[in-house]
């Protein structure tokens, strides 16, 4: 517990000669629920695929559970969704079993498996096809499969986009329970009202990066008013 | 009425056919599902260029096409990997260069026109003992080796980036999966030709998947149909005379429209 799953120092990033990432440093304890939120171009994407061993030319330090970013390989202990998912493997004949199949031989912990299929109510979906499913569905398919394996830290990639307010809803409260299970959760999302209970982390990502100890402190800090404009209205949560 | 069982070429045209039949379908379904289908076209041309050369040269054909195919298929893959170049392109650029090539050793070589022929279209009634032990021996390791990293190569081929993310080796599943390919096609293009690799890696494939069903009935509809238009073509054409290989992929091609119109009927 308490463990430090991510630490980056001076972490930098260009695409040619575009900084995209500027000497980030941060440390990312577990379990914690952080928002990365900031406008689109920010980097977010980027450092979410630095941090997940796709991107490796960056510079500067950056541990994955304790090892190097670019020598860290994944047995598991990260999940991650990316945002392309829901359109990919629209027409392909793979039901919802195929795709938790390829995941399952990460596991032997069938109780945990069924655990996860009841939780996210995908059981009755079982044999319909990929295609068939709506976006929410289809999501949460993807989140069921990518929990299989125990993952300690989640990374969601604005995973409700194109999910209607409902389903919203029920996905945010699915993150809350994974959350009070321990497992850590970086989510990349602008609706920051949604998760403002849960989330106890605040990464605004706008070539550097800011942390707010909460959504509440950052909406009302001059970095917000700086990464979305003067014009964005607050909507205050009550608690 | 079975009295063509009584021929051995037809008994060896069943055998090979059969195997071939069950092994590129289910190679085809990955090859699909990666939208990167025209690899067996391109392949097969490239293992076309290779028997001709071996020919011309005296070398032993099934080694010189293998080697070729397999690296011409890892050239293809690491172009595709470096993003340098679009997948589709980099196979483009090999089919033009393969078909000018066969084109150039056509011209030089003195094969007769029958042996050509059935390079190209199909020449299943002329499988020998040989080619059989070969197939029978190499495409069960390929199948084997297949079903060992299926679910890898699904999610491989669904999205490469989550993949790696997951931490799977995929580079070097990729190269297995592409080199089982050429293996199977250099096996293949003596046997059946270059026009019924690229049909039966594709065609049953796509017609299995009108029937909107999963991974595991797919395979099984597409080796069914495969298997019933190898079988079927080559009964029909010891009766009637005619290719066997252009009748397979007519065959082939009416299942499909078979598909299209239930499909239309299930909507």
């Amino acid at each position: 517990m308490n463990s430090s799953i991510l630490s980056a120092e001076n972490l930098s990033f260009k695409y040619g000669e575009e900084t995209v990432l500027e000497n980030l440093n941060f440390q990312f304890i577990d379990p914690s629920f952080c928002v990365l939120t900031g406008p689109n171009g920010a980097g977010k994407t980027t450092l979410i695929r630095i941090i997940t061993g796709i991107e490796k030319n960056y510079s500067g330090a950056l541990e994955v559970f304790g090892v190097p970013a670019n020598k860290f390989v994944n047995k598991g202990e990260l999940a991650y969704l990316p945002q392309r998912l829901n359109q990919t493997s629209l027409s392909l004949p793979t039901t919802v079993n195929d795709i938790l199949n390829s995941n399952l031989f990460k596991t032997d912990d069938i109780e945990w498996v069924e655990n996860i299929i009841n939780k996210l109510n995908i059981k009755e979906l079982n044999n319909k096809l990929i295609s068939q499913l709506s976006v929410g569905q289809r999501q949460r398919v993807w989140l069921a499969r990518s929990l299989i394996a125990k993952p300690k830290l989640i990374i969601l990639d604005e995973p409700v986009s194109g999910v209607d307010n409902i389903n919203q809803a029920e996905f945010y409260e699915i993150l809350e329970n994974l959350f009070n299970l321990n497992i850590s959760i970086i989510l990349v999302s602008h609706e920051l009202e949604a998760v403002a209970k849960s989330a106890n982390l605040v990464w605004c990502l706008n070539r550097k990066l800011i942390i707010h100890k909460s959504i509440d402190q950052f909406t009302h800090s001059n970095d917000f008013e700086e990464t979305y404009g003067k014009n964005h209205v607050h909507l205050d949560h009550k608690h | 009425m079975l009295e063509f069982l009584q021929y051995d070429f037809i008994i060896r045209a069943l055998l090979a056919g059969s195997i071939l039949g069950l092994a590129l379908p289910i190679l085809g379904l990955f090859l699909v599902v990666k939208r990167y289908s025209n690899l067996a076209d391109t392949l097969s041309h490239v293992s076309l260029v290779a028997v001709l050369a071996s020919l011309i040269t005296g070398l032993a054909a099934l080694p010189v096409t293998i080697l070729t195919t397999v690296s011409v298929s890892l050239g293809i893959e690491k172009f595709r990997q470096s993003q340098k170049i679009y997948g589709e392109t980099a196979l483009a650029i090999v089919l033009s260069g393969s078909l000018g090539l066969t084109a150039i050793l056509i011209s030089a070589t003195k094969q007769g026109n029958t042996q050509l022929f059935n390079f190209l279209f199909g020449g299943l009634n002329f499988v020998n003992q040989t080619d059989l032990i070969q197939l029978y021996i190499v495409v069960p390791i390929v199948l084997f080796t297949l079903l060992f990293i299926r679910k890898q190569l699904l999610i491989i081929s669904l999205d490469e980036e989550l993949a790696t993310a997951e931490g799977l080796p995929v580079k070097l599943i990729n190269n297995l999966f592409i080199a089982l390919c050429a293996i199977v096609i250099s096996l293949g293009i003596t046997a059946v030709g270059v026009l019924l690799l690229s049909t039966l890696m594709v065609i049953p494939v796509v017609s299995a998947q009108l029937f909107k069903q999963g991974l595991a009935a797919t395979v099984l509809i597409s080796t069914t149909l495969s298997l019933l238009s190898i079988w079927s073509g080559i009964i029909f054409s010891f009766y009637f005379n005619i290719a066997t290989g252009g009748l397979i992929v007519m065959i082939n091609l009416l299942f499909f429209t078979i598909g299209i119109v239930w499909q239309n009927f299930h909507k």
